[in-house]
């Protein structure tokens, strides 16, 4: 074989080997992967800075916690009944370091509230920014605006408790001058989760360890796209997504997701799992099913005291040298399957996807 | 990947005749002289009317602390397989055990002789040749031993086992047949001497006649008998729960009531006083149900159908349901300590719902209660649409299990299921045959055309009826004509294959009439039109037998199923075992299961059986069933096969010694063959690549291996020297002798041998 054209062949296979990093929801990334799909659907979502990520109170009565003062629902509310032994309060943690000037509360009844507003500069540390009287009117929202704008992580709306009133809340809050009511996630998306964990807080420097938290989870991550692969009422086996990737010969591959997770239950409980399976090769390799291996998670907060609204998930197929043999792609599948054991359909869309890489090691974090 | 082997095993000569070592004549005093017979509590008879007048000896124990037994000295193979055949009177009466022992010092127990279930008269006016192998452990560098016939296990070796052994019954002192002749011989086959007396040939009797006091018409008898049956479901007691005995019926009579309630011609149609007690039977079961801390699995005793039945039940009348709105009034569930007070409809979606969700945890690996358990969960979510909960699988979600079950989908069941199927190499519940993977043959338990038929009812799936047209085929291969008791023709499952329950001879079996209405297809015709033809109906008195497995929807579906088949025109198909059918051969490759039909010859055989290592490894024991209109022979024999190496193995211990089973190459991705539960492993562990046998005038070959898997493979089966002549049963082509005959994936071939 002459020089000129090994080397023009040779460039043809580098040129024509697709990138180990597939970019679901990318056009030209698909293209390049030859992906192919059935019942899957493109996601994406940017999050606004003033994102609330989770919410606590004082006190609640259990139907209606504080989550509903941030669900974009003006007929439910966070709730307080009773005589507390403190004022009432209500927090929330944003995503991040906000500047805010100005915030908007819908009381729940008609009589006034004294309240006061604190800002959290760090994460130890209230400030007392503001202080008012409520125009005691449940018809509307009110527009509460700071004396300076303020940098805070979180915001507490605190008031004092009127004897006369056995029902007191707020039925929504709103930060900024953000939309309303789409602009939280429990509104922006229907099936957002709400997780109740607890965690140590701190109340005038006295630490509290188990207070009952409502952690706003979200589905897709802040920025980037990604697919989903959907339930189908017509069959057992959810959508499909085909796609070829490079792999390394004769040796063990490892087939990584990166999804954002936001749910706290395993994708096999929850009836959304996928598995990955071969459509080329010979009777050995072609129709091979793999459940994930492991699955890890990445947990962007050092400090472990910021809750998180989601996580990157990394889960990740092992496929064994054997079955690799001399391909340098392979042609594959993602399935939604449900669960593990696969006695029961797909229930619910699968974490959206946003890269698969082949690699020689899992992926992640 | 595609392997070729040469399978050089069993180049043995050909042979026509089995050798003979041992012949003992039981009741000649000559023979039982040369052999050393020697008898306790087996004396001899002789009756003109039985055994063609010939002598014999019977084994009947005194008391049931004693054993009867006849001991003689065998000659033996010091290197072969040496093989004892019995030979045994077919009108026989009485079938007590028969064990064979080591007639020395050690009093081995060699394993039951007969562990058939056979009713009296399995095979009137002919003999029985009854041959096993002897296990090689104890002949090997002998050549002679003695041994002995017996009617309870050794007594050193109680629970000693041999292939196929079924624990004796609880009366061991129950009379043996009677022996007539034992053979020792080094060859499965086993040819009798021609001075041996033989019954006249089989001649297929005449059918049922028509009895004097009968209705004008069949259809007549069936409404009669389905009036019947209406009156007694509308008397019985279903408002009521209960788990034992009683509730299977319960449920079956609560189930029919919907259909009453339907049926114009019931007399009960839309009669109000029935979705009555449907309503207050189920309300009891569901009020039981939460009152019992709501566990599902307890209310029912585990049961395989029982919330099935209900959903059922309910099913069929919803529309009196909703119409009277019956699904929107309270009930309160008393929960233990916290009463529940919610609507009907929410109270039933809960029940059917925690039912569906704990029965579906288990759904079983054998077929029979694989397709019943799939039933079940599919009528409650029938029933969950029905009530318009939101928890309710969609129709197509729903049919899976069914699917499943039915060999339509692969099973995942089990964990070997699962990762069979990871691993491209799926386990089906039904064989691509359409044998059920349960017993490895359709008797008993495999005769599952009927809740397939059932199924394509209540699914209306045509891939559902496609299987069961699939299935009943197949199982209309064991059919074989075959005198009734009263010597009457009828048709005869085949039960010697049977992994669970053997039985000779098999029950009377179409199962066409109900088979042919839904399925619509020649062969159930035919089996249909055969049971019509062979008077069978004329047995069916006014009121059905209501045994165990009586359900009165059945007589009454059954009269719309004999009006849509009873005018059609005959069927143009031919049951392969049919007296004027041509020669044939069918096999299930799956299974290791054959049968041909070659002239007067009919013969059923299994490679693969119940032997010790059941299905984790490769086994040591074949099974014939060869039958000539003369003579009958039940065979156990040792099958030749060939495997690549796995380096896997299983050691079994015997009475006799320790035996290894070697386990067939894993599929993709495997470390091990899953080894238990016993009862949940994949068989395919033990089923070689390639089997071969050479019995008689016949060369079976046989390749198991499926294309399009990891076991693909093509063999070549090589001839027994001597043979001059070779005929393929399955085409009537002649085949060169001198070439061995190649076999593809999934292949079976059947040879006539001639020299």
């Amino acid at each position: 074989m002459r020089l000129p054209f090994l080397f023009a062949v040779l460039s043809l296979t580098l040129a024509a080997a697709p990138s180990p990093v597939l970019t679901l929801g990318n056009l030209a990334s698909e293209s390049a992967h030859e992906v192919s799909v059935e019942n899957t659907e493109v996601v994406s979502g940017k999050h606004p800075a003033l994102w609330i990520t989770s919410v606590r109170a004082s006190a609640y009565v259990d139907s209606s916690t504080p989550a509903a003062a941030l669900d974009g629902d003006i007929t439910t509310s966070w709730n307080v009944t009773g005589k507390p032994a403190a004022p009432n309060w209500i927090e929330l943690d944003l995503n991040r370091a906000a500047d805010l000037t100005q915030l908007t509360v819908h009381w729940l009844g008609n009589l006034p509230y004294r309240y006061k507003i604190y800002e959290q500069p760090s994460v130890d540390l209230h400030k007392l920014v503001h202080e008012g009287m409520s125009r005691g009117q449940d018809a509307e929202p009110e527009v509460i605006t700071l004396p300076s704008a303020i940098r805070t992580l979180a915001l507490r709306i605190e008031f004092a408790t009127a004897t006369g009133n056995p029902t007191q809340g707020i039925r929504e809050v709103r930060l900024g001058d953000l939309p309303f009511p789409d602009a939280y996630p429990p509104a922006a998306y229907k099936d957002v989760p709400v997780e109740v964990v607890t965690r140590p807080i701190y109340i005038e420097s006295e630490r509290l360890l188990n207070w009952p938290s409502f952690n706003f989870k979200i589905p897709v991550a802040d920025g980037g796209i990604a697919r989903r692969i959907l339930p189908r009422a017509d069959a057992f086996e959810g959508g499909r997504l085909d796609f070829t990737l490079p792999v390394t010969p004769k040796q063990t591959n490892w087939i990584t997701l990166k999804v954002w997770e936001s749910q706290p239950q395993s994708m096999t409980r929850r009836g959304n799992l996928v598995v990955l399976q071969t459509l080329e090769g010979d009777a050995t390799e072609i129709n091979r099913t793999f459940r994930p291996k492991l699955v890890t998670e990445e947990q962007p907060a050092a400090s472990g005291l910021q809750l998180q609204p989601g996580r990157w998930s990394y889960v990740h197929f092992e496929l064994p040298s054997d079955l690799i043999g001399k391909h340098k792609t392979f042609r594959l599948r993602l399935l939604g399957v449900g669960n593990l054991r696969r006695d029961y359909p797909m229930r619910a869309p699968s974490p959206p996807i946003y890269t698969i890489t082949s690699a020689l090691a899992p992926v992640g974090e | 990947m595609r392997f070729i082997f040469v399978l050089i095993l069993g180049l043995a000569p050909f042979i026509g005749r089995a050798e003979i070592l041992t012949s003992v004549t039981l009741g000649d005093g000559s023979s039982e002289f040369t052999s050393a017979v020697k008898s306790t509590q087996a004396a001899i008879i002789t009756s003109a009317d039985t055994a063609l007048g010939e002598p014999g000896r019977r084994l009947v124990p005194a008391t049931p602390d004693d054993t009867a037994s006849i001991t003689f000295t065998a000659k033996v193979s010091p290197t072969e397989q040496t093989y004892i055949t019995l030979r045994v009177w077919g009108g026989e009466t009485t079938w007590g055990p028969v064990h064979l022992v080591l007639a020395d010092a050690s009093n081995l127990n060699l394993g039951s002789l007969w562990w058939h279930i056979t009713t009296e008269s399995p095979f009137p006016g002919r003999f029985i040749y009854r041959t096993l192998p002897i296990p090689i452990e104890v002949t090997l560098g002998k050549s002679t031993i003695d041994l002995r016939l017996q009617t309870t296990p050794s007594s050193e070796n109680p629970g000693s086992v041999l292939l196929g052994y079924v624990p004796p019954p609880k009366s061991p002192n129950r009379p043996s047949f009677a022996l007539y002749n034992v053979y020792t011989h080094t060859s499965p086959w086993f040819l009798p001497p021609h001075s041996e007396q033989q019954g006249a040939p089989f001649a297929w009797g005449e059918p049922v006649a028509k009895p004097v006091i009968y209705p004008e018409t069949i259809e007549q008898r069936l409404v009669q008998r389905a009036l019947a049956d209406i009156g007694f479901t509308l008397n019985a007691n279903v408002e009521r729960s209960q788990s034992g005995p009683g509730h299977r019926r319960d449920l079956t009579l609560l189930a029919a009531c919907g259909l009453i309630y339907n049926t114009p011609w019931s007399g009960h149609y839309q009669d109000a006083t029935i979705p009555v007690r449907v309503r207050n039977a189920i309300d009891i079961n569901v009020q039981r149900q939460a009152s019992q801390g709501g566990d599902p699995g307890i209310l029912f005793q585990q049961g395989w159908e029982s919330h099935g039945q209900i959903a059922l039940a309910y099913s069929r009348l919803h529309d009196v349901f909703a119409a009277k709105r019956w699904l929107n009034e309270n009930i309160t569930l008393n929960y233990p300590g916290r009463p529940v007070t919610l609507t009907r409809r929410q109270a039933y979606a809960n029940f059917f719902h925690d039912a569906f969700e704990w029965r579906r945890t288990d759904r079983g690996n054998d077929t029979a209660r694989s397709l019943r358990i799939a039933r079940s969960l599919y009528r409650m979510q029938q029933a969950l649409r029905l009530l318009g909960d939101p928890r309710a699988l969609t129709e197509p979600q729903s049919l899976r299990y069914v699917h499943e079950a039915a060999g339509l989908a692969p099973l995942r069941t089990r964990e070997f299921g699962i990762a069979a199927a990871d691993a491209n190499f799926p386990a089906y519940s039904v064989t691509g045959a359409g044998l059920p993977r349960e017993s490895g043959n359709a008797d008993t338990n495999g005769e599952f055309t009927r809740i397939l038929v059932r199924l394509v009812e209540e699914t209306g799936d045509p891939l559902v009826k496609t299987q069961a047209q699939k299935a009943l085929g197949a199982c209309s291969v064991f059919r074989i004509p075959a005198n009734s008791p009263e010597g009457n023709r009828v048709l005869c499952g085949v039960g010697t294959l049977s992994w669970n329950a053997p039985a000779y001879p098999s029950a009377i079996t179409y199962n066409g009439i109900e088979e042919a209405a839904v399925l619509e297809d020649p062969v159930s015709l035919r089996l249909a039109q055969l049971e019509i033809e062979h008077g069978r109906p004329y047995l069916l008195g006014p009121t059905p037998a209501r045994d165990a497995n009586w359900d009165p929807s059945d007589t009454l579906r059954l009269v719309d199923y004999y009006r849509k088949i009873k005018d059609l025109p005959p069927s143009p198909h031919r049951l392969p075992m049919e007296p004027d059918s041509p020669d044939s051969v069918w096999a299930d490759e799956e299974l290791g299961v054959f049968a041909f039909h070659h002239g007067d010859t009919r013969v059923y055989g299994s490679f693969f059986n119940n032997d010790l290592a059941a299905g984790r490894a490769i086994g040591d024991l074949g099974v014939i069933e060869f039958i000539r209109p003369d003579m009958d022979r039940l065979v156990d024999f040792r099958p030749e096969s060939s495997t690549p190496r796995s380096g896997l193995s299983l050691k079994l211990k015997q009475p006799y010694g320790e035996r290894t089973y070697t386990q067939t190459p894993l599929p993709p991705g495997y470390t091990a063959w899953q080894e238990s539960p016993p009862d949940a492993v994949d068989p395919r562990a033990g089923l070689a690549y390639f089997y071969r046998l050479h019995y008689g005038d016949y060369l079976v070959g046989m390749n198991t291996t499926q294309p399009g898997t990891y076991r693909e493979s093509t063999y070549m089966l090589a001839f027994p020297e001597g043979v001059t002549a070779a005929t393929d049963i399955a085409t009537g082509q002649p085949v060169n002798p001198k070439k061995p005959v190649r076999l593809g994936p999934g292949e079976t071939r059947v040879l006539h041998l001639q020299r």
